[in-house]
């Protein structure tokens, strides 16, 4: 009986080590390797986080009231699902989202084909239209309130000028929602003007000189060239708006926090109300995954939708 | 070559099934409980520690960005020399200081040694602050020193958790030209209060009878706690049920709605800025708001109508008081007692109202004559706070104060009848009260 030497046993480990490290390449290539810092981090800071709240949305878990914590199932979908003033806010998130960018995609059209049409002065137009993405929603938010404003702002001022008196445009539950609305348009419109405008000037011009050649109006172009032509791009930039509209909160938590009554609450604003006012974690958590669900729909509709239109 | 792409396809499969093993595992970890239980408020004193001892140590205190929160910033040079003690202040502005405070205090690992709190907060912190009463005891507090309705503000369940440092109280601040040119008397409650405004009420000259907050702002709420109490209801009844639900409830909400007729024209846009600006400006004869806009409506820097602002208290007032309390899991909790007791205590007390913090919750400041000289209201505040009415202690205090907030508001606005809005209100706040 023979007893391997220290260099004999150093020599195989080092081949169990080669021989691991073989096997290990051999099911997991390298390259998937590489990635694995960068997976790991992701997983870190954005699948955790929400793993970890969509765990919380099924807790009783209000930040108050810590000695009550337990698993509570689905009684927090339930209770958002029950509650009146979330139904509500539902309601007011649609109409919201589909006023809003309905008007921002139709005035961005028409802006884009009068500035796609100007020789003269169009880059300063496009400028100035620019103006009001680049702003703060914050600062938008605050500087509308002070305009609205029913004794100090400079609407009222104007329309008491003219004899129409001093409507109370946050305060008065017909005119509050249609007022975060316009102010809404008022922001994000340039957003559509410049995808659209983008889109027109890279269509291709022998397309509308043969149809102008044959006769077509500027209508005529528009319905039969420049819609078909723009679709991929419409759609894009409806998912882009549609899902920030349905996420909205600055805008309207700053100019009205929801009300008057909760005549302006979106789900955006009711989530905060019940995550930080109400400071019901699981219960905010649970309304959270309802936006997530309705922004997710309403992304694979339109998805669904652009991919058709691409076939097309 | 063929062989390579199979191996591949088989490790990606692989890999994915890897990932997906690893989701899944992720999702149970994440579904598992959020936190654990806090024990019960720390109910023994830290063993004493000279106050030598705590010298070049230091505490956080997060307080409110406001003219208190520079007050008390003022006091910490002559703290520091006392004590030797340095405070970091972090100051951050009212709805943020709650949320911060909460989310930190639940996390125990709390930003602050020392938090400055409202009252209406502490039901909902008192799982995560110190007991005081035993550090009370240790240091033979003179507690008979203390306005009896700013002290029970800090005790919550039975058990001191908070001090004092600053008791709010509600009242009536008007014009003594405009009551004098009319022939109207100070109002004594808050009846007279309502038949002044609408006597004083003026549109055609720009001035409103009484100027409240009418938008989605705390102060609608508080109104309304303040009316029901003044019909005779109470905002939780004491078998847990909502106040507001019955012939008290209806009745304030009518009364506010006959307040606003006598208010400025865009009052359903107002909140507390709006609504003290309103009297600052000339724009109304009364404002109903807290003892603390005093300074500032007397002061002519701020309001246009500094020299003719007369002051009065009304029963039923609503409390508000600023108290300080220690987080639980502090390791400092010495060094923020020393702090907290000092700032309470009559030379800190006085120190902070001389700043212009607010007023203090102790008699030997608030019977001096240096306060009494800076707030020349202090008796009228006096008896305003000892015939205080306060909001319930509940934990879900922010909750239910919302739910009256969208409630008012909604009447005010013309969207419901009272009875309609009552109705929805109480449904929401029932998930509360169980």
């Amino acid at each position: 009986m023979s007893f391997a030497t220290a260099a004999e046993r150093r020599s195989r480990r080092v081949d169990r080590a080669a021989t691991l490290r073989q096997r290990i390449g051999h099911l997991i290539p390298f390259y998937y390797w590489a990635v694995l810092p960068a997976l790991a981090a992701t997983l870190a800071v954005v699948v955790l986080p929400l793993m970890y709240s969509f765990g919380l949305s099924f807790w009783h878990y209000v930040l108050t009231d810590p000695r009550n914590v337990h698993f509570d199932g689905l009684a927090n979908y339930a209770h958002a699902l029950n509650d009146p003033t979330f139904r509500n806010s539902l309601g007011t998130t649609f109409v919201y989202g589909v006023g809003t960018v309905a008007v921002e995609l139709v005035l961005g059209m028409a802006f884009a084909l009068v500035v796609n049409t100007l020789t003269v002065g169009a880059g300063l137009v496009r400028t100035a239209m620019l103006v009001p993405v680049f702003m703060t929603p914050a600062v938008v938010a605050f500087m509308w309130r002070f305009m609205l404003h029913p004794d100090l702002g400079i609407v009222n001022y104007f329309l008491a000028l003219v004899g129409l008196g001093h409507p109370v445009w946050l305060g008065d539950p017909r005119l509050a929602l249609p007022s975060v609305m316009a102010v809404e348009i008022w922001r994000n419109t340039p957003f559509m003007f410049l995808v659209f405008l983008a889109g027109m000037q890279s269509l291709p011009s022998e397309l509308f000189e043969a149809a102008a050649v044959d006769g077509a109006s500027f209508w005529q172009r528009f319905r039969s060239l420049t819609l078909p032509l723009l679709m991929p791009l419409i759609l894009v930039a409806l998912i882009i708006r549609g899902m920030d509209a349905l996420r909205e909160f600055d805008t309207i938590f700053i100019m009205t926090g929801g009300g008057p009554g909760n005549a302006t609450e979106t789900i955006a604003i009711s989530t905060y109300r019940y995550s930080f006012r109400n400071y019901d974690m699981g219960l905010g958590s649970a309304v959270s995954y309802v936006i997530f669900a309705v922004v997710f729909l309403f992304g694979i509709y339109f998805v669904r939708r652009m991919n058709r239109t691409r076939v097309d | 070559m063929s062989g390579q792409v199979n191996r591949a396809i088989v490790t990606r499969r692989r890999f994915v099934q890897t990932l997906g093993v690893s989701a899944v595992g992720l999702l149970l970890a994440a579904c598992a409980a959020p936190a654990a239980t806090p024990a019960q408020p720390a109910s023994t004193a830290p063993a004493a520690v000279g106050a030598g001892a705590l010298s070049g140590s230091s505490i956080r205190f997060g307080a409110l960005a406001n003219y208190k929160g520079d007050a008390l910033e003022k006091t910490f040079p002559d703290f520091e020399k006392a004590t030797g003690i340095k405070v970091l202040i972090d100051k951050l502005p009212n709805p943020n200081l709650a949320d911060k405070l909460t989310v930190s205090f639940a996390s125990r690992s709390p930003d602050y040694d020392v938090a400055m709190m409202d009252e209406t907060w502490i039901a909902g912190l008192a799982p995560y602050l110190t007991s005081v009463e035993p550090l009370v005891t240790r240091d033979n507090l003179d507690l008979k020193q203390y306005v009896p309705n700013g002290l029970s503000a800090g005790v919550y369940n039975g058990t001191r958790v908070a001090m004092p440092l600053d008791p709010n109280v509600m009242m009536l601040w008007y014009r003594k030209d405009l009551f004098a040119a009319k022939g109207v008397v100070a109002p004594a409650t808050f009846d007279d209060v309502i038949g002044a405004a609408e006597k004083l009420n003026d549109p055609a000259n720009g001035v409103a009878g009484i100027s409240v907050s009418g938008g989605q702002d705390g102060q609608v709420s508080a109104l309304a706690e303040f009316l029901l109490w003044n019909a005779g209801g109470e905002i939780l009844t004491p078998d847990k049920k909502f106040g507001f639900n019955g012939p008290a409830g209806i009745k304030a909400l009518q009364t506010y709605q006959r307040i606003i007729k006598s208010a400025p024209p865009g009052v359903l846009a107002y909140g507390y800025a709006e609504q003290i600006n309103a009297f600052y400006t000339g724009k109304a004869a009364m404002v109903f708001y807290w003892a603390s806009i005093g300074p500032d409506a007397t002061n002519p820097e701020k309001s246009q109508v500094a020299k003719d602002v007369g002051w009065a208290s009304v029963p039923n007032a609503q409390r508000g008081v600023w108290t300080l309390g220690i987080s639980k899991d502090s390791t400092r909790k010495d060094a923020a007692w020393e702090w907290v007791k000092w700032i309470t205590g009559p030379v800190g007390s006085a120190e902070f109202t001389q700043n212009g913090g607010g007023h203090s919750p102790r008699f030997d400041v608030l019977n001096s004559a240096e306060f009494a000289q800076r707030y020349p209201w202090a008796q009228d505040y006096q008896k305003a706070l000892g015939g205080a009415r306060s909001r319930p202690q509940v934990s879900s205090w922010n909750a239910i104060d919302t739910v009256i907030m969208n409630m008012t508001t909604s009447v005010l606005s013309g969207q419901k009848q009272p009875e309609d809005a009552i109705r929805a209100a109480d449904q929401q706040v029932a998930p509360y009260l169980t």
